[in-house]
């Protein structure tokens, strides 16, 4: 397909299958219109979208502003999920290599029954291992409750920001009243 | 099912089992989102260290023998340390220098003899003078008429400083993106009628220059004079295939500095300037390369801020004199500059427009200058947009003295970095400014490319840097006026832009590694 780079601006994106209509929403109000979506090419779970707009579309500057803002915020929201619990999931391991090292030691030590204080050591190693246990337990539910709630936050403030830029950006562009008006304008502009 | 069918599903299925599963933390990737040419700048660096180690290991070796040469190579160190700290250097390059030059006593004092421009950039500063000299009468007078005093004495020092002349009568329109700037370009170039002079740090290949060259192309057909001078490190993505299909045309492409892979100091001064003459009656100039990436058609570093201005009048003479004498100097062949000048249209402005340039063909820091000059001129308000921030002690000196006599001093930088490693020193310095009443601003999601510098009276658009290669190694142009359109345009658009910063209230805590990584950077920095 041949490319009109003098009238209109091209955009190619993948997308997340899954999510493809929710963000190919966001970039209608930027005023890009879809020309072409397939398979990407490189992974199963995305999809390529081709989509132009006109070149010379009013507060160009602002709209490319708003988009990569758009943009930004809608990758973080993967990123905010993807990394919430790292603290708590890295507490959690520590903890537990401590509580099979401790295990291991104590079972060690009442196992070799040699020495007298084999028996003292062994129940400090199996003390600290319960204690250990217990911890990564508490902890566990503590930190990934505040994580979660942290998360919940940070998503809830990047939707906040994504519905200004959206509010934003459909002041700034001239939206299409009905889906009969779009398709009028995309066979004008075609 | 038959077997045809059978053959092509099985396809499919080899095919969709070679995709992998999309594991990077995003929802959308932009497909654009890359760097390209970087190959070549590396493969250049690592062949220049293999030489300079070589040149270090040959300086060394007879000290294992001869305990004496050791002696001598500490003496001729001490020496060098020395005239360092007498040379005209900033204080900081000096303290580099001489640590350098003393701890490397083995071979330290000949990288710095080697980087020296007073000795290795003397030959073709001599070549630039000459060049001077003899286009020097396509310069009018210095005049600045109805400049306010202080104006008049930025005017007076860039008289003295590099005989640039201080112009009225030219209409200078501002641009807020670079988009803009290039979408008026190419409108303006569709009008060209006998040349079109082209000087650019960065042309890569791309939309935009797509769009560019398919005007060029037709204006070299119709005869138009064109010509292209573009920096060999900054334009590492600009094909030889392009260049080629350029020069077929009839555009004549000269380079600037080749990058080679041969251990010279020289490949350090890089032409960084930006400058579009149409007929020698509108030049162009600001942040804005020739380059995707400049005009938003790529975001590598989230949304892209730049800036440019447009001059029409007498100023532009300027411009084609500035272009004239780079193209001069990089063909080694003088020509007659006369059919180039007075083509501009003559227009009435009150206003002073002081186009300069700046770099190693000069012994004065004329940017630097320039800035500071404009800095202490500031009575009510100074606004600074600058992409980096490492300028020497005495500019931030003159920028702490501002801000406590309660000039509103505001810098607004990127929130995205280009360059990691410039960005830590940059983030770093701008803040340390925030205790004494400097306002520092971070321009969301974006690279802040613009280089802007206002106050209440005056403006400056160029493509310097507030850092030290823009002060003391790169090949740079400004333009500063008085024009009360156009700093009214630039303060609107700086206006426009702090509702979209981030506006810390104290310097940021460095963690223990960052602290060690920007004191190191810091140290390097002058040579930065």
């Amino acid at each position: 397909m041949s490319k009109d780079y003098n009238n209109f601006d091209y955009l190619s994106v993948s997308v997340k299958s899954d999510q493809l209509s929710r963000i190919l929403q966001c970039y209608r109000v930027l005023g890009w219109t879809e020309v072409k979506t397939e398979d990407d090419k490189r992974y199963y779970d995305m999809s390529y979208v081709r989509l132009r707009r006109p070149h010379k579309i009013p507060n160009k500057d602002r709209l490319q502003y708003l988009q990569v803002r758009m943009e930004s915020a809608i990758n973080s929201l993967v990123e905010i999920v993807g990394r919430a619990h790292v603290k708590s999931t890295a507490v959690i391991s520590v903890l537990v290599i401590i509580f099979l090292v401790c295990t291991g030691l104590a079972a060690w030590q009442f196992l070799s029954l040699n020495q007298a204080y084999s028996q003292v050591y062994g129940w400090i190693c199996a003390v600290v291992a319960c204690a250990s246990a217990l911890a990564a337990c508490i902890a566990g539910a503590c930190l990934r409750r505040r994580e979660r709630r942290a998360a919940a936050d940070k998503i809830s403030a990047r939707l906040k920001l994504m519905q200004s830029l959206i509010a934003e950006a459909k002041l700034l562009v001239p939206q299409p009243q009905n889906e009969e008006e779009e398709r009028a304008g995309e066979v004008n502009n075609g | 099912m038959d077997k045809s069918s059978r053959a092509s599903h099985s396809l499919e299925d080899r095919s969709r089992r070679r995709r992998q599963r999309f594991t990077e933390d995003k929802l959308v990737k932009i497909r654009t989102e890359h760097s390209a040419g970087s190959f070549k700048t590396i493969f250049a660096a690592l062949i220049i260290l293999f030489q300079l180690g070589i040149i270090i290991l040959l300086g060394t070796l007879p000290a294992f023998a001869l305990w004496w040469y050791l002696l001598i190579l500490a003496a001729i160190s001490i020496i060098t340390a020395f005239s360092v700290l007498s040379s005209h250097r900033a204080a900081q390059a000096k303290a580099v220098w001489v640590l350098f030059v003393l701890v490397f006593f083995f071979g330290g004092f000949i990288i710095y003899f080697m980087s020296n421009d007073k000795y290795m950039y003397a030959r073709a500063r001599r070549r630039h003078r000459a060049i001077f000299a003899r286009s020097e009468k396509f310069l009018p007078e210095y005049a600045a008429l109805n400049a306010a005093p202080d104006m008049k004495l930025t005017c007076s020092y860039l008289s003295r400083a590099g005989k640039f002349a201080a112009y009225n009568n030219t209409k200078l329109q501002y641009f807020p993106s670079g988009a803009q700037l290039f979408d008026d370009v190419i409108e303006k170039l569709k009008s060209a009628r006998s040349f079109v002079f082209i000087e650019y740090y960065a042309v890569s290949d791309g939309v935009l220059l797509n769009r560019i060259w398919d005007i060029l192309k037709q204006k070299a057909e119709e005869g138009v004079d064109v010509r292209l001078i573009y920096d060999d490190v900054g334009s590492r993505a600009f094909s030889r295939g392009m260049r080629k299909k350029m020069r077929d045309s009839g555009v004549q492409v000269k380079v600037f500095n080749r990058l080679i892979s041969w251990f010279t100091f020289a490949m350090n001064y890089r032409d960084h300037r930006k400058i579009i003459v149409i007929d020698g009656c509108i030049a162009y100039t600001g942040g804005s390369n020739i380059a995707d990436e400049y005009v938003n058609e790529k975001h590598m570093h989230g949304y892209w801020k730049d800036t440019g201005i447009r001059l029409e009048g007498e100023a532009v003479d300027a411009m084609t004199l500035f272009f004239l004498r780079q193209w001069e100097f990089i063909t080694k062949k003088s020509f007659d500059y006369s059919p180039y000048f007075g083509h501009y249209q003559t227009l009435y402005s009150p206003y002073v427009v002081a186009p300069y340039v700046g770099g190693p063909e000069y012994e004065l820091t004329i940017c630097k200058s320039v800035f500071e000059s404009v800095i202490n001129s500031a009575r009510q308000k100074l606004y600074i947009m600058t992409p980096y921030f490492i300028p020497d002690d005495s500019v931030v000196q003159s920028l702490i003295n501002k801000a406590l006599a309660g000039v509103d001093v505001r810098i607004i930088l990127p929130s995205v970095p280009d360059k990691y490693y410039v960005y830590l020193v940059t983030r770093d310095n701008a803040e340390k400014l925030i205790k004494y009443g400097v306002k520092i601003y971070y321009l969301r999601d974006s690279f802040v490319h613009s280089k802007l510098v206002l106050t209440e009276s005056c403006a400056v658009v160029g493509t310097v840097n507030f850092d030290m290669r823009s002060f003391y190694q790169q090949f740079e142009n400004g333009i500063l006026t008085d024009d009360k359109n156009v700093v009214a345009a630039v303060a609107a658009d700086f206006e426009r832009t702090f509702p979209d910063c981030d506006h810390p209230a104290s310097a940021a805590k460095n963690g223990l590694a960052r602290a060690v990584a920007i004191a190191l950077l810091r140290f390097i920095s002058p040579l930065m």
